[in-house]
């Protein structure tokens, strides 16, 4: 493997990463199959790209980006909670939607950002695909991952989960569940807004496609993700053995895993794609080999499953 | 802290109205529960026992009727707004309990804090809660970072029970919790419960279906049939 298959792959995962992180939310945390993000991402690049165009501030464009991103989120949570739409069918019309928005924002389908300023500038100074350059983007999911572990361990990340999990028995605790959806759906969005906007940036134009398959993207890494860490945490089992618990055992380490399976999912996804393109995959058959991916996974799992079940079964 | 004063005024619910399926799950039921007052109800399935319940809770609107706590009327009031005053233990402890989430984490939900929050819980679960574990006997206190769905159904309906009353709301509400649990244990947690609902002041409605259990309980019996009140021992 060449340098710079595996420096690519890391950059892309660095940056696609928030996205994951995103969808972690929506479909691990909260439960809520949110397909909005293919409009979200694009909107995030859409909002960057139309202000860096108009001569704001590079950070200012990434902060409206990610606004944007958090209000197309509660638009989602808006059409589910207060109009009764079913959270597929609202994530999806919420991606339509947004289609048309993306298209109204930009004014055109592509905007180029090469003579624009750029959020990136001083990492590129340091020369792309150098270490330097890596480890500065590296900064980004990294700090995603603190502040979301941080997220997980308040209050509000409890109840964001216990929402996703039993809704039910949250309501019966005499919590309104509209806001931790309101909230968490806002977050994953926009965290998915960031990531469009980034992306945008390290390749220079704004597309009004560019979200196209993004669920199917985040799904797939964060399957592979989450495969990897079960795996490591079967060899930790075997290597350490089951011990007792302390105070830090009853940290939430289920989420901690699932962010940690977010990052090395979004590394591994991208390695793989790399090499296959390496190999001589077609750039065309790409969302082909991304859904294979991910029926690969869930069907691995469901057979793993299926095993146990009957093991027990017998047993 | 006082019970909850709870009064029913010609309550009828039917469901699916209007169509081939329609039923009339409870038929003008009028009843009064006083403050702190322990009460049964009895009766054959289909009944309107639930019912009931999830009328009193705000989780079942009446199609007829008013539903009062404390004088105010709650009719229409949102069953999240009426849950801070009230627990409600459900038959299935998969309704009452977050599966997915440790018992630590489940524990700490029931806790009086603000869910907005954004300060980290404290990594050790309120006195009430300890409390209310331990009062399950089944030494859970050992076994906080494991998940509910590592737990039996027995077990976690104990722990339902537990996060229930471990709330101290001024009106519980109990649909046949003792279901999933043996015989000895659900005549142990029975009792456990009415001692500490007395304990607390709290007003309580009890849903069972072992009239043995609920004559030993010594408490003013509900009788439904079919959507009605047919006898009613009085109050205490």
């Amino acid at each position: 493997m060449s340098w710079a298959v595996l420096s690519s792959a890391m950059q892309q995962g660095f940056l696609y990463a928030l996205a994951i992180y995103g969808i972690a939310i929506s479909f691990r945390m909260l439960n809520f199959p949110d397909i909005t993000v293919d409009g979200s991402f694009t909107l995030g690049a859409a909002v960057y790209a139309v202000s860096l165009v108009n001569g704001r501030d590079p950070w200012l464009a990434l902060l409206s980006a990610g606004l944007a991103g958090f209000v197309a989120g509660t638009g989602t949570v808006v059409l589910n909670r207060k109009l009764g739409i079913s959270k597929l069918l609202s994530g999806i019309l919420a991606m339509m939607i947004l289609y048309s928005v993306n298209l109204r924002v930009m004014g055109q389908a592509n905007i180029s950002l090469l003579t624009t300023p750029s959020v990136l500038a001083r990492l590129e100074a340091l020369g792309i695909n150098s270490p330097a350059y890596l480890l500065g983007l590296f900064v980004v999911p990294a700090a995603a991952l603190f502040l979301l572990s941080y997220m997980a361990m308040t209050h509000l990340g409890l109840f964001m989960r216990a929402t996703g999990d039993n809704e039910f028995m949250v309501r019966g605790l005499g919590v309104n569940t509209d806001w931790p959806v309101f909230f968490g759906l806002g977050l994953s969005n926009m965290l998915v807004a960031f990531c469009g906007a980034l992306v945008a940036q390290s390749q220079g134009f704004a597309d009004v496609n560019m979200g196209l398959g993004l669920i199917i993207t985040g799904l797939a890494a964060l399957i592979i993700g989450e495969t990897v860490i079960e795996g490591l945490a079967v060899v930790r089992r075997r290597v350490v053995g089951r011990r007792g618990w302390n105070r830090w055992s009853l940290l939430p380490w289920d989420t901690f895993k699932q962010l940690g399976a977010a990052l090395l999912g979004g590394l591994f996804y991208f390695l793989i794609i790399g090499i296959c393109l390496r190999l001589g995959l077609a750039p065309t058959d790409l969302k082909l080999g991304t859904g294979a991916l991910v029926i690969i996974g869930v069907a691995l799992r469901f057979r793993r499953a299926d095993v146990e079940t009957y093991a027990r079964a017998r047993w | 802290m006082a019970g909850a004063a709870v009064r029913l005024e010609d309550i009828s619910v039917v469901f699916n109205p209007g169509t081939p399926n329609e039923t009339l799950a409870l038929d003008g039921i009028n009843l009064e529960i006083k403050p702190g007052e322990v009460v049964v109800i009895l009766g054959g399935n289909g009944s309107g026992k639930s019912t009931l319940l999830k009328v009193i809770a705000g989780i079942i609107r009446p199609s007829k009727g008013k539903v009062f706590i404390d004088g105010r009327d709650v009719t229409k009031e949102k069953d999240y707004i009426l849950a801070k005053n009230i627990s409600f233990v459900y038959q299935d402890p998969l309704l009452g309990t977050c599966p997915s989430l440790t018992l630590f984490e489940n524990m700490t939900l029931a806790g009086k804090r603000k869910w907005w929050l954004p300060f980290p819980y404290p990594l050790m679960i309120g006195r009430a809660q300890q409390e209310a574990l331990e009062s399950t006997g089944l030494g859970l206190g050992n076994r906080l970072p494991v998940p509910l769905t590592s737990f039996s159904g027995g077990q976690r309906q104990a722990i339902a029970i537990g996060l229930a009353f471990s709330r101290d709301t001024r009106l519980v509400l109990l649909d046949e919790f003792t279901a999933s649990l043996d015989e000895h244990t659900s005549r142990r947690v029975a009792n456990a419960a009415l001692d500490r609902a007395s304990g607390i002041g709290s007003t309580a409605a009890i849903i069972m279906h072992n009239l043995e259990l609920a004559k030993s309980l010594n408490k003013r019996n509900i009788y439904l049939e079919l959507g009605l009140v047919v006898n009613d021992s009085g109050t205490e």
